[in-house]
């Protein structure tokens, strides 16, 4: 990888993931007031959010390598295990004191299941779009 | 391949946009929602039944409406039996308006009787409220609370004191019976008290009648007394009382004399 394309990957993961920051600082915000109740819900939406800017950060880099793609396709699985293991009940609940509130998250998560699942999939095809293009060039960037 | 990936990749993005957008406006109209509790009013109807009137107002200022909103209410003794259980249902509570929500809480007054303990004594009821609701058609929600509170007997420390004959001339006596009690609840008590003098054999020798009214919250302390023919004095004889109101009855409460 040349040193001028390695700068511009820099400087656009640096990009991206100020602009990540600022989306996720936003969310955090604006969900406190509803979701500042749960039990480590700032350890859990931080340990989530730092994941996903390293990894938007690393895909970046990696850019027009093979390893981008690779990186990817295993960032969408992460991505569905998570999701799957942080809302194992689907069910949100919230004590505060003498109320409880139980938010049915099953829709939402299965839309987001959903689109995690066509963004591994888009992942996958990149992958081997790629393989089959860089291949027969026998010039598979890494 | 590229073309399908970009349109895939397009795809992908609207939508994880759209989502974004909706889970945070959502969150951002939950934290909108306003509920205001008015004061609880009380009603006494003809048919006996205590109905506690609550009001609330919802105020959604948020972006997306609330639909199925269903209150259930339940009230339990400490016993654990049942006194009364409620529901209310609106279909819809729409976005950026206020909407009013009555929830009545009845009681028969005559079920109370059943419970007589309720009568005279202060008990803490157990609430037990249900919302039911689905917020942006998408997220159903549950709320649930356990509050306790006190409920004031009418007859509070009802206490009946010991009978005490006493000559009147030379034809009656007077049988004089203290009766106190404090009306802890919230309506008054209004009503006559029926006092029978039963002797040896089971025959009434006298019957008196007396009107009540203690006002919520006040006390009652008085001497009931009753004319008996000094020749019918019963030594071994009993008192019985019953009271009488349009809520609710009681009684006889038996006072054995001699």
């Amino acid at each position: 990888m040349d040193k001028r394309r390695l700068v511009r990957n820099a400087v656009k993961a640096l990009v991206k993931g100020v602009v990540g920051v600022l989306i996720l600082v936003t969310i955090s915000e604006l969900t406190v007031s509803l979701a500042g109740g749960l039990p480590d819900y700032d350890l859990t939406f931080s340990t989530f959010a730092l994941i996903f800017l390293i990894f938007i950060v690393i895909s970046q880099l990696l850019s027009g390598t093979v390893f981008k793609h690779v990186f990817n396709v295993f960032s969408a699985l992460f991505l569905v295990w998570y999701l799957l293991y942080a809302f194992t009940a689907s069910v949100l609940v919230i004590n505060m004191r003498d109320i409880i509130l139980m938010v049915n998250l099953r829709t939402i998560l299965s839309v987001i299941i959903m689109l995690s699942l066509v963004g591994f999939a888009k992942a996958l095809l990149e992958l081997v779009n790629y393989m089959v293009e860089n291949i027969n060039a026998e010039n598979l960037k890494v | 391949m590229k073309i399908a990936l970009r349109m895939i990749s397009l795809a992908t993005t609207i939508l994880w946009g759209t989502l974004a957008i909706f889970i945070i406006t959502a969150a951002y109209s939950a934290s909108l929602i306003e509920i205001q509790f008015e004061d609880p009013e009380i009603f006494l109807s003809d048919n006996n039944v205590l109905a506690i009137m609550l009001s609330m107002k919802i105020n959604n200022k948020g972006y997306y409406h609330i639909k199925e909103f269903l209150l259930k209410t339940e009230v339990k003794d400490e016993s654990g039996i049942e006194i009364s259980s409620q529901q209310t249902y609106v279909d819809i509570i729409p976005a950026r308006r206020q909407t009013w929500v009555k929830h009545n809480i009845t009681f028969s007054l005559n079920d109370l009787t059943d419970i007589i303990n309720l009568l005279f004594r202060d008990a803490n009821l157990t609430l037990t409220s249900e919302v039911e609701l689905k917020f942006t058609e998408l997220l159903p929600v549950k709320i649930y609370t356990n509050t306790s509170y006190l409920w004031g007997a009418p007859f509070h420390n009802f206490t009946l004191g010991e009978p005490v004959f006493e000559q009147y001339n030379y034809t009656y006596s007077i049988l004089s019976l203290p009766l106190n009690f404090e009306n802890h609840s919230i309506f008054n008590v209004t009503g006559t008290t029926y006092l029978k003098i039963f002797n040896e054999q089971d025959d009434v020798v006298a019957v008196a009648k007396l009107p009540i009214e203690v006002y919520s919250g006040s006390k009652y302390s008085d001497i009931l007394k009753i004319y008996v023919k000094n020749t019918e004095i019963p030594f071994g004889g009993r008192v019985e009382l019953f009271f009488e109101s349009e809520p609710f009855r009681f009684g006889p409460l038996v006072i054995y004399l001699g």
